[in-house]
Order: structure tokens, then C-alpha cells, then sequence
């Protein structure tokens, strides 16, 4: 040990007294024992890239979106083509034309079917709304009404292929302007049940809406009325844009002066009321759409600029929401011609006049690619499962894309910043990772979690490292060895119950019965302590008569302790009824401000603590029983007290095994899942608070992977959070070893 | 003597309320006639809502056909999409219907959407403590309690039950909410009609399943939770709900789900994986027709969920047998 390398490895072999047998077990020993550890580190290190392989993909950026095929479309400048979209297997897209509409093969460009028939005889269309969800269009028409028509696939399974039959139908025609004007923007929304809007603008700039409603009948049917509205005088400028929500709400209209009005629409039967008008851009406002879920909306300008507003309350949530700017994305430099969002997340997609196309998304605020193409955009559609895109370029050719953009939410900033969430008052830390549907806007701030998982762990330590070091200071300098050999082996067995026990216990048995005693439990310290100490005053002041009677020291303070504890539980609702008026939660409630809640840190604190107590005991009481028994001796023969020589000789001999048991105690309720899991409310807050629960990374993993798709942004952000937590308990170990290393050497001299 | 007779006293009280709404299966629906020649074993993943439903069918299932083993799982309805794609399970029970990215991953995987099929109703009710007396919430209410968007809404935040109508000293306490974990179908379908779709306060006590939802609600006197009306107790209190205040509060009873007036029934789904013009696994097809047949359904009333008129029966019957869905 002192001096290696110096002799020949073969050194063994000369020195008698071993046998061949020996030898060779000796070597296989070694054999076994190098190849399991470096199995175990190879086993580490392979995890640790399962884990990485598996969340990196979240940075990656998307593959810009690839042309699959191009489409000259015919006809003459009158016969342009208005828009465009596709089923949700992109076999078949149709055509809004001004005379009708077509069907095509996106594959081979082949028409299969053309719908010109009654509707579109003497009335040529003029604009197109389609509805992001309900295959509801809109068309507005050259004599001042708008036919709403629905576009459907029928999706059938002849000889296990799979077959595409588009069905396309007038459903009714509703007549917006008696001066038969053409409609050259238009939007129509229907709830599906009672309610539905449409609106338009006409050639001259007249601003209408019509407001339709049914009345509940007995039998599902029941009458329909219509109340057309004229906005026209309530606008400054000229109206460009139009939009409705899909409930038939509110009302957006953009002008070009850059203005958007906002008017409620709730009420079929009353003029709409004008809710807010806000400056959206110094420019004309050209293109406007609802991004999924019909919350905040984005509005482009004839200068490029892109923007999405979100309705915003006032302070404290107060008052009618309305909408505020809150997020930009990068220029298209001319006129944004048209933005089509995305039916499965808060992606959209943005086309300039200048030719450009470009990819943003929403939340996370970027911009993913900008590509070119040709002359000038007329019209963009994403394909219903947002796996593809079809652009109209001027109408003349059809470019059909393929996207994958699997995890378009997650940056840097939506997992550590602050972001302004749909409806939030202000930018926030959350987690809400699902939702029952689609428009949900997921929300992955690993932050809560992280301030969960270092509250938890504070509480935890707060409870444990105390009573577990004094206790095993107690236990190797002053207790009787026959004390000692009670009490450690109970400890350790401590450490055997399953932590899914713990936690059922902490929830289910002691959450409740704390919410009764919370003062009591609160006072057990001060009066534990007060009679103990006072206890001790006594004792020391009895005759030794008495005191040779009594059992040892042990059974006395325990006695003491319990009454201590009674004193306390019983002082508890006394104190409560006197300090805070009978209800301490209440009066925490009013006064602090504070929540108390059932499942709080005291129970996490008491059953974590549980945990973690029998594994730093048992490594402090051996650090401190191998302190040598000369170190005890010298200083007890120079005339220290027993005290003297725990506090000043045996501690910081024995601290850098105290240290190591905290560092191991640390990474125990670091990761400690099922307790937190059970004890706690999973609550994603972010208060110190110790009457509140908390949400830990660990037991977010457990809760969310089941349910997370696999590969999916949800599935690969519970493994960045597994990585970080493995990542922190390196980095905290490894600074552990290393003023571990530095405290051995210090009074490795002594 | 006396205890015996007190005792079935008590038994005559405690039954007799739960018989008084009596909720019967459709009589036009047929008894389950046994074919021949099935056995092997499946297994189910999915809702917690559903998890003694499943369990239900299964043992009545297997009173015709004692080989038959099927393994049941409930952690939450979002955990049978990705059982199904990964054909762990055969069998999906969902509380809620599944999303569109769901079902375009499933086609992802087989070129075909699963099949839906709507086995039960369900009301999905709110639960208070028993001491707990608040005759009843509005929807804006229930928002304003449990959502921090309140996109119903509703003009203030609530968090205290002196504002739903508790009146008294006691009432000014913190009202404390109990939700499931995002996992469930009920967590989703209760955040799309109940908080319009918005978001949870982060202050909602996430619990693993149905079943501690309703114990946390017993055992915290301030509490109210939410879950299906399977996993009622005697320590809660099911709130009645309006939509409309004008409407009046409306209990969780079938005739009221079924009229629409009662805000937050839903069906409960079972989603299978039918490859179009193929036929089912007939085992598969089996079980799914003992869920549709009198017995089945009669095993809905027993774990206290109510059965579907029969118009659904007939329908979700055609889907097992059609060739071309």
C-alpha cells in the first residue's frame, strides 16, 4: 500500500504459504470483480445515452418542409383559383374556383369530379373562408350572398385499401347584402348546434354580418333566424380583413389603416357591441386568422410583419379580456398575403406577396424556415394532420409540401423561461403538459418542477439531517452500548419499509390527522425541547438515592420526550383557540395569504424524512465509531469533558463520513419518487411556503410516462428531466467526493 | 337481538334511497347468446374510470367462457392510445374520445383509424365532504374554482366557500380542489367542458386514480373533487350542477344526462383495433357483444354508471360486424 509499483506484480507468486488454489481463485477474483465494474460503469454510461439519444431530438430543427409536387392549374385570369385544400391523407385536394369547385388527384393532378350545377350559374365566387375544423366553407358570392358548403371525405376500405371519396354540398345560401354587392372577404363559423355567424365585406367596402341562431325545438329541428348587422359606419378606414370565432363570440375586422376592431357578437339579436379597437401595425392589415382553439389570433401587414395577439385580462384577472401583442416573428418585408394555421397545434403558416412562405409557432415565438415560392402567394392550407401544405401560387400553380415538425413547443426558453401562455395575464412559469384536446397549448416549464424537487428535498433534509446526526452522535459517544445495540439495528430497520408504504401512510393517514393538530405538531419542538432540558435539571438535582433507584437515563428522557409530546398536542388546540381565533389555517389564510393544504411539506418533510433518516444515521454513527479509540482517550485523560471531546475531537475527525451520509441522504430524496408521488398533491406551484405541496421532477416522470406517446415532445421532455436530475446528482456527488477527499486529508493528520 | 335489528333497520334506509331513481337497461335490448369455440387471452389498458366496469364484464364474461383470460389495467385513458399502437392491449377503455393526434398516430401505425365503440354512460360528477352544504355550483362556479383562465367566465376567482353559498363562520375556508393526474380521460374531459378548455390552478392536487380522488374529498372537509359517478361513496356528496343558473341545478341521474340537462355526462368509450374488412378476433368480438347485450349492460347499473339506449347498442353492434369501416 505504501509503496506500489516498485516490486514485480509477479511478487505474490514467490511468497510462501500460498497455494496454486489460492492463487487462481485469487485471480478469477480479480477477473470478476474488474469485469462487473466496468459492466456497471458501461451499464451507466449506456443508460445515460438511452437517455440522451432520446431527448435530444427535441432541439433538433425541423428538416424545411419538402416539395412532393406541382400543379399548373389552368384557365384564364378570370377563372384564377380562390383556394385550396386537402383531405387529411393529402390523396385529394379541391379547388375554390370563380365558377365552381374542382376535385383533384394531388398525386397525378387528374380532375375527378367538377361541382358547377345550380349554385354557381349567373354568380361567380368571389372569396373563400375555410372553417380549420368543421370542413365548413364560406364562399361569397358576386350578388351579395354567402353559400356555405361543406367539404367531406368519405373514407372507405374496399378490399382493405383505403379510399378517398371527396362529397361536397350547399348546404344553404345566406343573404348577406340586399344591394347584392360581391362579398370580397368572408368568413362563416358555426358551433354546429345553435349558433352560427357569417360576415363579409363588399366590393365598396361595407362592412355586414349576419347572426343566426335556432331555437331549441322539442325534436332537435326548431325555426332559424337571421339579424343582418351593418358595421360600416363604426370603422375608420376601410375594412380589409374579417373574422369570427367558431362559438360566434367575437368579431374581428382589420382595416387598412392597421387597426383591428373587436365586437361580441354573443347575442344574436342585439347590434354587435365594440369591445376593444387596437392598433396592430402603422400598416394595412391583410391577412387575420384564428389560431386553433379560436383564443389568440394572427394578423399580418402589408409591410410583412407577423404577429399573434392573445385576449388578455386585466391586472389581478380582472375585467374583459382583451387582446394584447405577444409574440412577433420575423418579417416577410412585403404584404402577408395569407396565414393558415395548423389544425393539430399552434403552428401556421405565413405567405408574402414577395413569394415567401415561412413556418412559425406560436408559443415558443419562432420561426422555423422561409421558403421560396414563386411569384406571389394567393393562398396557403396546411393539410389537415399538419403533415403537408399546399400553396397557391397567383393562382396559377398548386405546390404541394410535405412538413415534419414533430416538436415544434420546445426551445430552450419554453423549458426555463418565462412564457405568456393563451389567456395568462402575464408571462409565467407553468407545467400543464396535456389537455382532453387538440387546441391545448402545452405548457413545459421544467422550472415548477425543479423548484419542487429542491423544496422537497429542503424540507426532507430540514427534518432529517438534524435528528439523524444527533442521533447518531447520541448513540456512539454517550448512549450505553446495550442502548446502541437496540437502537441502531431499529433504525436500520427503518430503511426497509417500502416507500410506497410511506407515502400511503403520509397521505392517506397522517395528512389528515396533522390538519387537526397543525399547532400541536408545530409546537413539538419548543415544548420537546423545554422538557427535556428542564428534565435534565431535575434529575441532576436528585439525591443519588432516588436516582440509583430509577431505571437508566434512555427509558427516563423517553418518558420525558412523551410527555413532552403530550404536552404539546394537548397545549396545541389551547394555543390555536388563543392566538388565532380556534382555526390557524383560516387565519393563515387571511393574514399570510397562505393556503394551507392537507398535503403539505410538514407530511412530505415527516414521511421522506422517514426515509432518509436510517441511510445518514447508520453512516454517521459508523464514521463516528471508527474514529480511534486514542483520539477519545488523550483527549478525555487531558481533561476534557465527554462533550468536549465529541464536539472538538471525534466530529471533525469523523466529518468527512458525516458529509458523505448527508451527500447520500441528499441524493435519496432527490430522487425519491413514490412518497412525494402519494404524500404530496403534485402541485405544480412555486412557493416555499411549508402548508403547500410541490410537484418533483421524479414524480412528474411517474405520473406523465404512461401516458406519454411514445417519441412524442411530452415522452422526450420527461427524459430531459430524468437526464437533469441524473445530471444534478453528478455534479452534487462529484463536489461531494471531492471536499470529501479534502477533509480526509486534513484530519487524516490528527 | 336489538344490534340485528337495528342493523337491518339501517340496511332498509340505506338501501331504499339507492333504489328510489332506479335506472333500468333498455328492454329492447337482447340477452347475450354464447357462441361456440372461444377462448385465449387479451388484455385491456386504459381508463381508471372504467377499471371495475372492465373487471365487471370480464367476470361476467368469463361465466360463459372460463378459458378466456383478460389482463386489466387502469392508469388512465391516455395510456390506451399507445397500448393500442403498440398492440399491448386489444381492448382501450376511455373515459374521453380520443384525440385527433392520437388516432393519426394509430394510422400512422396501421393505415387505418380505431374503432370507437360507446359502451356506457357516465355523468361526471363534482364531489364535496358530506358535512359539506353547498346545494349546488353553476359551471362558471366549478370554472372559477378549478381554473386559473376561467374561460367561462365567471367575474372573480373563488377560493373560498363562503362564495358558492356556505354560509356561516366555517365557510370562509380555503376551498381545497382534488383533480386527477393529466393521464385520465376525466382530467381531459373535464378541463374541455367544465374549464372550457382552459388550464388547472397549479394549486389542484393531482391524485393517481378515481378511487383517492374521492378519499381525498372524504377525508379533507374542505375538499371538492371530481370523478364519475362510479366511484361515489357514502363520505362524499355528489354537488348538483346547472349550465345555466335559470335552468335550476340539476342532479347526476340518468334521465338528466340523457336529456343533456345534467352539464357533464359523457359517454365511456372502448376503443379496439378493427382492421377494415377483416373480421375481429372472435374473442374480441365476443366480449364487445356481451358488453352490448342485456347482461352487459345490466353490469353498468351494478358498478353505478348508467347503460345506452338502445339505438347506440344497435349501431355499435353494426360497427363489429361491418366490412368496409
Amino acid at each position: 500500500m505504501a509503496q506500489p509499483n516498485d516490486k514485480s506484480p509477479r511478487e505474490p507468486r514467490t511468497r510462501p504459504g500460498i497455494t496454486p488454489a489460492a492463487r487462481t481463485m485469487d485471480r478469477l477474483g480479480r477477473w470478476v470483480i474488474a469485469v462487473g465494474g466496468v459492466g456497471v460503469i458501461l451499464v451507466v454510461l449506456g443508460i445515460l445515452a438511452f437517455v440522451f439519444r432520446e431527448s435530444f431530438p427535441l432541439f433538433l430543427s425541423p428538416a424545411p418542409a419538402t416539395i412532393v409536387n406541382r400543379h399548373t392549374l389552368d384557365g384564364s385570369d378570370a377563372q384564377r383559383t380562390l383556394a385550396a385544400g386537402t383531405d387529411p391523407y393529402r390523396e385529394v385536394a379541391f379547388l375554390v374556383r370563380p365558377e365552381g369547385i374542382d376535385f383533384i388527384r394531388l398525386a397525378s393532378g387528374e380532375s375527378i369530379r367538377r361541382v358547377r350545377g345550380d349554385e354557381f350559374q349567373d354568380r361567380r365566387v368571389v372569396s373563400v373562408h375555410s372553417s380549420l375544423t368543421d370542413g365548413n366553407h364560406g364562399l361569397g358570392l358576386s350578388d351579395g350572398r354567402i353559400a356555405v358548403a361543406a367539404v367531406n371525405y368519405r373514407i372507405t376500405y374496399p378490399d382493405g385499401k383505403r379510399r378517398v371519396t371527396p362529397e361536397f354540398q350547399v348546404n344553404e345560401h345566406v343573404p348577406l347584402d340586399v344591394m347584392g354587392e360581391p362579398i370580397v372577404q368572408v368568413v362563416f363559423r358555426s358551433d354546429g348546434a345553435r349558433r352560427s355567424t357569417a360576415a363579409g365585406i363588399t366590393a365598396s367596402g361595407r362592412l355586414l354580418v349576419a347572426c343566426r341562431q335556432k331555437k331549441r325545438g322539442l325534436l332537435g329541428g326548431g325555426k332559424l333566424d337571421t339579424y343582418v348587422h351593418e358595421l360600416t359606419t363604426e370603422v375608420d378606414g376601410r375594412p380589409t380583413t374579417i373574422l369570427v370565432d367558431g362559438n360566434s363570440r367575437r368579431l374581428l375586422a382589420g382595416t387598412d389603416r392597421g387597426e383591428v376592431y373587436c365586437w361580441d357578437v354573443s347575442n344574436a339579436k342585439a347590434a354587435p357591441s365594440l369591445i376593444q379597437r387596437f392598433r396592430a401595425s402603422d400598416l394595412a392589415i391583410t391577412a387575420v386568422a384564428f389560431l386553433l382553439g379560436d383564443v389568440s389570433v394572427a394578423i399580418g401587414d402589408a409591410g410583412g410583419r407577423v404577429s399573434t395577439w392573445s385576449p388578455v385580462r386585466g391586472p389581478a384577472g380582472a375585467g374583459i379580456a382583451t387582446y394584447r401583442n405577444v409574440h412577433e416573428f420575423r418579417s416577410h418585408r412585403t404584404a402577408v398575403n395569407a396565414i393558415a394555421p395548423s389544425a393539430r397545434d399552434k403552428q401556421f403558416l405565413t405567405g408574402s406577396a414577395g413569394g415567401h412562405v415561412m413556418l412559425h409557432h406560436m408559443t415558443s415565438g419562432q420561426t422555423f424556415f422561409e421558403l421560396v415560392d414563386g411569384s406571389g402567394v394567393a393562398d396557403l392550407a396546411f393539410a389537415p394532420k399538419a403533415d403537408g401544405f399546399l400553396s397557391l401560387d397567383a393562382g396559377r400553380t398548386l405546390n404541394h409540401y410535405r412538413l415534419s415538425n414533430p416538436h415544434p413547443e420546445v426551445t430552450l426558453k419554453t423549458l426555463f423561461g418565462k412564457l405568456w401562455y393563451e389567456g395568462y395575464t402575464e408571462p409565467e412559469y407553468v407545467w400543464q403538459s396535456t389537455g382532453g384536446t387538440d387546441e391545448f397549448e402545452s405548457k413545459l416549464s421544467i422550472v415548477p418542477l425543479a423548484y419542487g424537487t429542491a423544496k422537497g428535498t429542503f424540507y426532507a433534509m430540514f427534518f432529517a439531517l438534524p435528528l439523524a446526526v444527533l442521533a447518531a452522535i447520541y448513540t456512539s459517544e454517550f448512549a450505553r452500548p446495550s442502548v446502541r445495540n437496540v437502537v441502531k439495528p431499529t433504525v436500520e430497520l427503518m430503511a426497509s419499509l417500502p416507500s410506497v408504504i410511506l407515502g400511503f401512510l403520509g397521505g392517506l393517514w397522517l395528512a389528515p390527522l396533522l390538519e387537526r393538530q397543525v399547532v400541536g405538531v408545530l409546537m413539538l419542538l419548543p415544548t420537546v425541547a423545554l422538557t427535556v432540558i428542564a428534565a435534565s435539571w431535575v434529575w441532576s438535582r436528585l439525591p443519588r438515592r432516588v436516582m440509583n433507584r430509577l431505571p437508566g437515563p434512555e427509558i427516563f428522557y423517553v418518558l420525558v420526550s412523551l410527555i413532552g409530546i403530550w404536552l404539546a398536542l394537548a397545549l396545541g388546540p389551547w394555543l390555536e383557540g388563543a392566538l388565532w381565533g380556534g382555526n390557524f389555517q383560516r387565519w393563515l389564510a387571511d393574514s399570510a395569504g397562505t393556503r394551507y393544504d392537507q398535503r403539505n411539506c410538514i407530511v412530505v418533510g415527516f414521511a421522506m424524512g422517514f426515509a432518509v433518516i436510517p441511510i445518514i444515521y447508520t453512516i454517521c454513527e459508523d464514521a463516528l465509531t471508527s474514529v480511534p479509540s486514542h483520539l477519545r482517550a488523550a483527549s478525555l485523560a487531558l481533561g476534557a469533558t465527554p462533550w468536549q471531546t465529541a464536539v472538538r475531537v471525534v466530529l471533525p475527525t469523523a466529518s468527512p463520513g458525516i458529509f458523505s451520509a448527508t451527500m447520500i441522504g441528499f441524493g435519496r430524496a432527490v430522487g425519491e419518487t413514490m412518497i412525494v408521488l402519494m404524500a404530496t398533491g403534485n402541485t405544480p406551484i412555486m412557493d416555499w411556503s411549508i402548508f403547500n405541496g410541490m410537484r418533483t421532477m421524479s414524480a412528474n416522470i411517474a405520473v406523465e410516462i404512461p401516458e406519454a406517446p411514445h417519441e412524442g415532445t411530452l415522452y422526450r421532455v420527461l427524459f430531459l428531466t430524468g437526464l437533469l436530475l441524473a445530471g444534478v446528482t453528478f455534479v452534487v456527488n462529484t463536489l461531494a467526493e471531492i471536499v470529501r477527499q479534502r477533509l480526509r486529508e486534513r484530519y487524516s493528520r490528527i | 337481538m336489538f344490534r340485528t335489528v337495528a342493523g337491518l333497520i339501517f340496511l332498509l334506509f340505506a338501501v331504499v334511497p339507492a333504489s328510489a331513481q332506479t335506472v333500468e337497461v333498455d328492454p329492447r335490448i337482447p340477452g347475450y347468446t354464447k357462441a361456440r369455440g372461444i377462448l385465449g387471452s387479451a388484455s385491456s389498458i386504459g381508463s381508471d374510470t372504467m377499471n371495475n366496469l372492465m373487471a365487471l364484464w370480464l367476470e361476467g364474461f368469463r361465466r360463459h367462457y372460463p378459458n378466456v383470460n383478460v389482463q386489466i389495467e387502469g392508469k388512465g385513458s391516455s395510456t390506451a392510445p399507445p397500448a393500442l399502437i403498440e398492440g399491448t392491449a386489444q381492448f382501450g377503455p376511455m373515459s374521453r374520445a380520443m384525440k385527433a393526434t392520437e388516432v393519426d398516430k394509430f394510422e400512422q401505425a396501421f393505415g387505418y383509424p380505431p374503432t370507437a365503440l360507446r359502451t356506457a354512460l357516465d355523468a361526471l360528477a363534482v364531489f364535496v365532504n358530506k358535512d359539506n352544504p353547498v346545494k349546488g355550483l353553476t359551471l362558471k362556479q366549478v370554472d372559477a374554482i378549478f381554473s386559473k383562465t376561467r374561460r367561462k367566465g365567471h367575474p372573480k376567482d373563488i377560493t373560498r366557500w363562503n362564495e358558492v353559498g356556505w354560509t356561516g363562520e366555517e365557510a370562509s375556508a380555503m376551498i381545497s380542489m382534488y383533480g386527477r393526474n393529466s393521464a385520465s380521460g376525466t382530467y381531459g374531459f373535464f378541463k374541455k367542458n367544465a374549464l372550457s378548455k382552459g388550464d388547472f390552478k397549479d394549486e389542484v392536487k393531482e391524485q393517481p386514480g378515481s378511487a383517492s380522488v374521492v378519499q381525498g374529498v372524504a377525508e379533507d372537509r374542505y375538499g371538492i373533487g371530481y370523478s364519475g359517478i362510479g366511484y361515489k361513496t357514502s363520505n362524499v356528496r355528489v354537488v348538483p350542477l346547472a349550465e345555466d343558473p335559470e335552468d335550476g341545478f340539476r342532479d347526476a341521474s340518468m334521465e338528466n344526462v340523457l336529456d343533456g340537462t345534467y352539464p357533464l355526462g359523457r359517454f365511456l368509450f372502448i376503443y379496439i383495433n378493427k382492421a377494415p374488412g377483416k373480421p375481429l378476433d372472435p374473442m374480441v368480438r365476443e366480449f364487445c357483444r356481451y358488453i352490448f347485450s342485456r347482461e352487459g349492460q345490466e353490469v353498468i347499473i351494478k358498478d353505478g354508471y348508467m347503460p345506452v339506449p338502445f339505438e347506440v347498442v344497435k349501431e355499435e353492434l353494426a360497427k363489429l360486424e361491418s366490412s368496409d369501416m
